[in-house]
């Protein structure tokens, strides 16, 4: 047990070094804004290099997803179906995506029917699903566009393709990007569909269903 | 309620797999597919007449075994109406813009009356009746979208529907391509339909292919397993079939 005089004693030493290591000391607050300007200055520098590598990324996908595109282009309109289809597009998938109509895409697999515009899009879709699958290692590639990017949202790259933006697309692939901000950048209004009052289910019978969300 | 993907452009293809010469013989019967000349008997007095008229019920109740249809189906008559501006009005009917784009007169612009419901003969509809239109998958949703808040009162999200929707509507685009190849070796449509009915109820593996069709990440699959098991098979075994 400390005597009376120790806990005294004690006491005074825990005061003074509390009272102590409260005591502003000049030096250490110059110090500590010095460091904290100079770090706030680093991630100013950071954030603009990820803008720019973002940026610089962005460009050197559209300039090989062009220069593929004209490679596949030199392909006939039946083959560029034929290896869509290969991959597991259905026929309303790959006229959703070049801007056709399902009978028109029908009509090209009988080698009819279509413009150096047509022939030029179709390349270009699978331009873009070879960029991905190679560099992003996609397994399969037409599944990756026909499901959701976000739970409770509907919207697909698919979709997002359809809207001519294949930058925002091959930012999905690369999983460099937050879906999120990927989503707000596409369609700002997205997550009103997470506030959806009714959910889909499967029924007894094996299929879905739709029931109000509880 | 949704309107059209293309309705601020006033474009309504987007409503539409095919209209006039461009629907395919091939495609099983599906909800939406509007058809001319479909007899109707009147409940009242017996009298027989023909109309045009889109077909309501959901395509899981509209076969018995997954090939025959039913003897009597549940229809809409489909009249002359103008394009509507506002899709959350005119909650009664489904617009059929441009259903014959290339008329000038006031038939171009059709809409199904919800409240004009009658029952048609599905071997008369095949038989006799003319197939002019069969609506997307994203026009099927948007009729089920007003067919729901017309007989419920419930609006039910696009989104939702467009999802449960969509696995039938894959399965109708199989069967359609798989009919149109066994064409190609004298195998009858019925026939075909059935023999690849018979292959998307086997199990692919992870459970009966028709179910998994419900499941975005797998279709692809399936479809590039179908032609495969398509391309595969001989021509001796299709000559069975035909």
């Amino acid at each position: 047990m400390p005597t009376d005089t120790q806990q005294t004693h004690t006491a005074t030493l825990s005061n003074a070094t509390v009272s102590s290591a409260l005591r502003p000391d000049p030096d250490l607050t110059a110090t500590a804004a010095e460091l904290t300007e100079e770090v706030g200055h680093t991630r100013g520098v950071a954030r603009n290099l990820t803008t720019n590598i973002e940026d610089l990324h962005s460009r050197t996908h559209t300039t090989e997803w062009q220069a593929r595109t004209s490679t596949e282009a030199k392909k006939s309109v039946p083959m560029l179906l034929d290896e869509l289809a290969e991959l597991g597009f259905s026929w309303r998938d790959i006229a959703r995506l070049v801007h056709v109509s399902v009978p028109a895409v029908r009509k090209w697999r009988g080698g009819g029917g279509s413009t150096g515009s047509n022939r030029r899009d179709l390349a270009a879709l699978l331009a873009a699903c070879k960029l991905i699958e190679e560099h992003y290692l996609i397994h399969d590639v037409a599944a990756w566009f026909e499901v959701p990017v976000y739970t409770g949202c509907s919207i697909t790259p698919a979709d997002i393709y359809e809207a001519a933006n294949v930058g925002l697309v091959f930012e999905l692939a690369s999983g460099h990007g937050d879906n999120e901000r990927i989503l707000d950048a596409f369609r700002p209004g997205w997550r009103n569909e997470l506030h959806s009052s009714f959910e889909v289910f499967v029924a007894d019978d094996g299929r879905p269903a739709m029931r109000p969300r509880a | 309620m949704r309107a059209p993907s293309g309705h601020d452009r006033g474009s309504y293809e987007g409503l539409y797999l095919a209209r006039g010469n461009e629907v395919a013989l091939e495609r099983p019967l599906l909800t939406g597919d509007v058809f001319e000349r479909a007899r109707i008997t009147s409940p009242i007095d017996g009298s027989v007449t023909k109309a045009t008229v889109m077909i309501l019920q959901h395509p899981c109740s509209l076969r018995q075994d997954g090939v025959t249809l039913n003897p009597v189906l549940l229809a809409a008559v489909v009249n002359k109406h103008k394009p509507i501006s506002d899709w959350d009005t005119h909650a009664k009917l489904m617009p059929l813009p441009d259903l014959y784009p290339t008329i000038g007169s006031q038939k171009q612009h059709q809409a199904g009356m919800f409240d004009k419901l009658v029952m048609v003969s599905s071997t008369q509809l095949e038989s006799e009746a003319s197939r002019v239109a069969c609506l997307s998958q994203e026009g099927i949703a948007l009729l089920f979208q007003r067919w729901i808040f017309a007989s419920t009162r419930a609006i039910v999200e696009f989104e939702r529907v467009n999802e449960v929707i969509a696995g039938p509507f894959t399965e109708a685009e199989i069967i359609e391509e798989w009919c149109s190849y066994a064409a190609t070796y004298g195998v009858p449509t019925t026939a075909a339909a059935i023999d690849c009915l018979g292959w998307l109820r086997e199990d692919g593996g992870s459970g009966m292919r028709q179910h998994l069709l419900d499941r975005p990440e797998l279709r692809s699959a399936i479809r590039r397993e179908s032609t495969a098991f398509r391309k595969a098979r001989s021509e001796a075994d299709w000559a069975t079939l035909a």
